[in-house]
């Protein structure tokens, strides 16, 4: 959970020229990073504020690694962890001269925001405690928020956190493993969306055709009232 | 077992709490295996508490910081639910809920 001062620009490939480049490695072996989204002429905003005064306007890469801003005017950027950023949204109002923006929320101590000089580090005890860092980028062009949303969007599902891959190994059969499989409502997925809602619902109805006996007892003891279970025991009763 | 019962839920409109106490509500857009949430439509529970909140239609949510979900109570059968839990806890290796 780290939120870094950099004074160099990251080198930055797109997936295109980072697979060509796969099939000739460069000479020094270093690899790119690959970058979902670049966009220039970004204000960074930081709330409560800390050092963004001092970045002005620049760049903002949403590589593979890390979020990236750099800017050439100051020669200083940042560059953020994916599990740092807890959300991340657009916002299409205009606040305080500041126009629509992605905006951000930081998962990081907001003391150790105010030393710039360093690296800066997220102390598990000293979480936010009243207050919460938010971290807002502002594009001139206004139309690549979208384009920058879904950058972030993809990125950050890269970064699933340990407690996740501890706890459950066996979501593995559900994903894809490096795919990230997004399900979404999109409106010409409707019908893939009912297939996907009934193939769950499915695979539940078919738990409850053998089980439902030997629950009942449970079910009138724990479970509310509600017309779906008067309906299931009227099953089971015939 | 999760990322399947969040998929019937999409379409739905939940109340996501976070582990910094923020409370948002919105329409389940999205999920993915990570329990990464996508919301549209979005409004902060308490408007007044954060006013950044107020201009933001849709967002993504890191998985790992939200605390709880709120569901609406009819759009879960939980005796369906509590029988599939149950049902995963004693497969450890063959649960799959596609």
């Amino acid at each position: 959970m780290t939120v870094t001062l950099i004074s160099t620009p990251p080198a930055v490939v797109t997936p295109e020229q980072a697979n060509q480049l796969q099939q000739n490695p460069p000479d020094s072996g270093l690899m790119p990073q690959i970058t979902h989204h670049t966009q220039q002429n970004v204000r960074v905003l930081i709330t409560p504020p800390a050092f963004d005064a001092m970045i002005g306007k620049g760049t903002l890469y949403v590589t593979e690694s890390k979020l990236y801003f750099f800017s050439l005017d100051t020669n200083t950027g940042l560059a953020i962890d994916y599990p740092t950023i807890i959300m991340h949204a657009i916002s299409r109002q205009t606040i305080d001269g500041a126009g629509p923006c992605i905006y951000t929320q930081l998962d990081i101590d907001p003391s150790s925001l105010r030393g710039a000089n360093r690296s800066i580090e997220n102390q598990s005890e000293d979480e936010d405690r009243d207050e919460m860092i938010e971290m807002k980028f502002i594009p001139d062009d206004t139309s690549s928020l979208e384009a920058i949303f879904e950058a972030l969007s993809e990125c950050a599902a890269l970064y699933p956190d340990k407690e996740y891959m501890e706890e459950d190994s066996d979501n593995e059969l559900y994903g894809n493993g490096d795919n990230n499989e997004w399900i979404t409502a999109a409106p010409s997925d409707e019908q893939e969306l009912s297939e996907v809602g009934n193939a769950s619902r499915a695979y539940l109805d078919s738990i409850i055709d053998q089980s439902n006996l030997t629950n009942l007892a449970e079910q009138q003891r724990t479970s509310p009232d509600t017309n779906e279970h008067e309906e299931m025991f009227e099953d089971a009763d015939e | 077992l999760f990322y399947s019962f969040f998929k019937t839920l999409i379409g739905q409109q939940v109340t996501v709490e976070l582990k910094n106490d923020l409370a948002i509500t919105g329409i389940l857009t999205s999920v993915d295996q990570f329990l990464n949430i996508k919301l549209d439509e979005i409004r902060a529970v308490d408007d007044a508490k954060y006013p950044h909140m107020m201009a933001v239609k849709n967002c993504f949510i890191r998985g790992s910081v939200v605390r709880y979900v709120q569901l609406p109570a009819s759009a879960v059968d939980t005796a369906l639910l509590q029988d599939a839990a149950r049902r995963e806890a004693q497969q450890p290796t063959t649960g799959g809920a596609h």
